[in-house]
């Protein structure tokens, strides 16, 4: 009798084009009917083997390839990296560039965030909310096109300070954004954060125990999910972090229990608002000067290994980079947040539905040329 | 907390031999032997309190891989590294992947790129390149191959026009001669 | 029971006001412009574009000033001094110079900047260029910067190679250059040969 009711498991294969796998990933799953047995994310074929490139090019040659490492976030990419050499080579940015780093960095956060919003309402069948979060998100790179020349890989944060100069003009013109964006934001939350049917899709789904956030090495927003109050800018403050006033959303379980698929999207939503309140404060106290610290053209740092961690919108980037006193690095490893949040989802993702799967990977933010580098 | 007093803590605590490394980022080195020893009491001391492994990585050093540990503590607020050589002509090291799942895809990623064998890992493959792949690209020694497998690719195929690939070749020889 | 109904509710209200914030975009006109039909470089044309809606919202209407769009060389300023090409992460650009007459010039930031050498050759890859500025930033002279430019539909690969020196240009500076190899020699030849004169004079 047992025996005959015993099925088989079926092996799919989702991905690697997958319009809901945000990039190019596979998972590979076995399931039990429509609930998933065993799911194994098979990555790297984004794989562009930057660290390796690294080795071979120079340490200022290696910043456009920061960008490329997580388009969604290029000058906080930049940021880390430059950050990280400037650490070694002991040179320190102007302050009029430390805060037009904070001001591009945030609007990049905030960028970041809406598309990862915006993608896990479009995972969620709602299309509506993507396509106008991105219109909004298009302000944001106009804005940053202005500053940078580029649209998406920016390469304008550059080791020892900014490329160039805010254009005349750019303070305005971010304030207007920001009067703008609140009520954008305010509307957007009508349309999917309150909407009581998402509520349903999201609440209780592959809930996060702190415990286990921090044995998978969750970070940023997902850690902070779990309830875990942790964020980079507070912990290890860097650049002119500790003036600014911001609190660190945490999640509070709103709808079901703590570190479940809801917290981690609530989470991106308030922190966009903290992203803003930022944004408000710098561009009242950014002061006026230099923007480019002096730094020698062929830097040589001294021999050793440093590792440098940054808040970026994925979380706790860190640059482990090593040294041998040469014009290019000798190591460098990129620790990304995508990767750890990528590999937490073979655990999670067992017992759960496979339509719930994709809801999963859209809450986590995962961002393929991250996780694979 | 800073490394030194990590270091006379598991010092006294812990038999096995390690040995303070100064540098830029002061760092603790430890063998292969005792590394899952150390580790665990770095773990579960509650001074020490490392709840995460945020980065596991290595760096090919003439004839050894040195494997880095970086240890970060949310609750203290403290990151320590922990460095462990595997001499080159037999990597291997023992796995951490009881201690934290984390360290699973972070060993495979090191096994991948820098062809270390963690003993005691549940699923060591390769994770970014194809599973077929030879060697390990980034040790220092390794040979950029020009095609893979025998599938007819090209893999040095420069899509230059030969003229200026030439140009490249040489200007870029001529400069190095100049310094 | 109260809580079903309640849910119930709760939903369709959500619904519906989603459904509003939806049907009001319906009559917000385009964010986009239809991209080959109007010129996206220029303020004007886009408004244009638009009909006169209210039309593209954003901050920005056109391009910055500071675009990093296709490369260009003022080769009247060029030094020929090879800090762009080394400066280049990938390489996509390739110079080759000679020796040449003293030039004093002036570059495009006001510094005077002194030639001794012209290239021969300066292609720029755009296939391959990035458009990242890390070659423009060091640039003595200003003379590379980038355009506006960034439209790249070529017909063949060779297109996609920008050619700044002429061949003509670098057979006339390469036969220069042996004319001023052979003069420098003269002149050498010549100082030895005073030297030599003055030399014998002493003894
Ligand atoms: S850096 Fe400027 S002056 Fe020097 S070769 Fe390049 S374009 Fe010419
Ligand atoms: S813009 Fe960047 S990639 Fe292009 S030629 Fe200049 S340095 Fe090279």
């Amino acid at each position: 009798m047992n025996k005959e009711l015993t099925t088989q498991f079926m092996t799919i294969n989702m991905g690697p084009q997958h319009p809901s796998t945000h990039g190019v990933i596979r998972f590979i799953i076995d399931t039990d009917g429509e609930i998933i047995h065993r799911c194994d994310p098979d990555i790297g074929y984004l794989h562009r083997s930057i660290e390796k490139i690294a080795e071979k090019v120079t340490w200022q040659g290696f910043v456009p390839y920061t960008d490329r490492v997580d388009y969604l976030c290029a000058m906080n990419a930049n940021w880390a990296y430059s950050m990280a050499v400037e650490k070694m080579i002991g040179v320190e940015a102007p302050r009029r560039a430390e805060f037009i780093r904070v001001i591009v960095a945030e609007l990049n956060r905030i960028s970041s965030h809406l598309i990862a919003i915006g993608t896990t309402a479009m995972d969620m069948g709602a299309f509506t909310p993507f396509i106008q979060l991105l219109r909004e998100r298009e302000y944001i790179n106009d804005l940053l096109e202005m500053a940078s020349g580029a649209r998406l890989t920016y390469n304008y944060i550059c080791i020892g300070g900014v490329m160039a100069d805010l254009p005349l003009g750019w303070s305005e013109k971010c304030e207007e954004f920001i009067h703008h964006f609140d009520l954008a934001m305010e509307q957007m939350n009508r349309l999917v954060t309150y909407n009581q049917i998402f509520i349903n899709r999201m609440a209780n789904l592959a809930v996060v125990s702190p415990q286990m956030a921090q044995a998978y090495n969750l970070v940023g927003p997902n850690l902070r999910a779990s309830g875990i109050k942790r964020d980079v800018r507070r912990d290890a403050p860097y650049s002119v972090y500790p003036e600014l006033d911001f609190e660190i959303p945490v999640g509070k379980g709103l709808e079901g229990e703590v570190g479940d698929c809801y917290d981690r999207f609530f989470v991106r939503v308030e922190e966009i608002r903290e992203s803003l309140r930022i944004l408000r404060q710098c561009l009242k106290m950014i002061p006026e000067g230099e923007v480019m610290a002096k730094v020698k053209k062929t830097i040589k740092p001294p021999a050793g290994h440093y590792y440098v961690r940054h808040e970026t919108p994925r979380g706790d980037t860190g640059y482990f980079i090593q040294s041998d006193g040469t014009t290019s690095p000798y190591r460098l490893k990129i620790r990304s947040g995508s990767f750890t949040g990528m590999s937490i989802i073979g655990e999670l993702a067992k017992g759960t539905f496979i339509a719930d799967l994709v809801a999963i990977i859209g809450s986590l933010d995962v961002v393929a040329p991250e996780l694979d580098r | 907390m800073n490394t030194q007093d990590a270091f006379q803590l598991i010092q006294a605590k812990v038999s096995a031999p390690i040995q303070l490394l100064e540098g830029p980022t002061p760092s603790i080195l430890v063998r292969p032997q005792g590394l899952v020893e150390v580790l665990t009491f770095a773990k579960e001391d509650p001074q020490l309190d490392c709840q995460v492994l945020t980065c596991q990585t290595g760096s090919h050093q003439e004839d050894e891989i040195r494997l880095f540990y970086h240890l970060l503590s949310h609750e203290q607020n403290h990151l320590f590294v922990f460095e462990c050589p595997v001499p080159l002509s037999d990597p291997k090291a023992p796995s951490v992947t009881s201690l934290w799942p984390a360290a699973n895809w972070l060993e495979r990623e090191t096994y991948d790129l820098l062809g270390v064998h963690f003993e005691g890992h549940p699923d060591l493959r390769r994770i970014m390149l194809p599973e077929d792949w030879e060697g390990f690209p980034l040790r220092k020694d390794y040979v950029t191959p020009t095609s893979y497998h025998d599938s007819g690719f090209d893999l040095t195929v420069d899509n230059r026009p030969s003229a200026i690939t030439q140009s490249f070749n040489l200007s870029k020889g001529d400069e190095k001669e100049d310094e | 029971m109260n809580q079903y109904f309640h849910n119930m509710i709760n939903g369709i209200q959500t619904v519906f006001e989603g459904m509003s914030i939806t049907l009001a975009s319906m009559f917000q006109g385009p964010a986009t412009v239809e991209y080959p039909d109007v010129d996206v470089r220029s303020v004007d044309s886009i408004r244009v574009g638009l009909k006169g809606k209210r039309g593209y919202k954003g901050n920005l209407r056109g391009m910055p000033e500071n675009y990093r769009g296709i490369l260009d060389v003022d080769m009247s300023i060029c030094t020929a001094c090879l800090i762009c090409m080394k400066a280049c992460p990938i390489d996509c650009i390739a110079i080759t110079n000679v020796k040449c007459d003293k030039r004093k010039l002036q570059g495009k930031n006001g510094k005077p900047a002194a030639q001794t050498r012209a290239a021969t050759r300066f292609d720029i890859d755009i296939a391959k260029c990035m458009f990242c500025g890390l070659c423009v930033e060091p640039c003595p002279t200003g003379a590379i910067f980038h355009t506006n430019e960034f439209e790249m539909n070529r017909d063949n690969l060779e297109g996609l190679i920008l050619r700044f020196v002429a061949p003509e240009e670098a057979e006339k500076a390469s036969k220069r250059a042996a004319e001023i190899a052979v003069e420098q020699a003269e002149k050498k030849a010549a100082l030895a040969k005073e030297k030599a004169a003055a030399k014998g004079e002493d003894s």
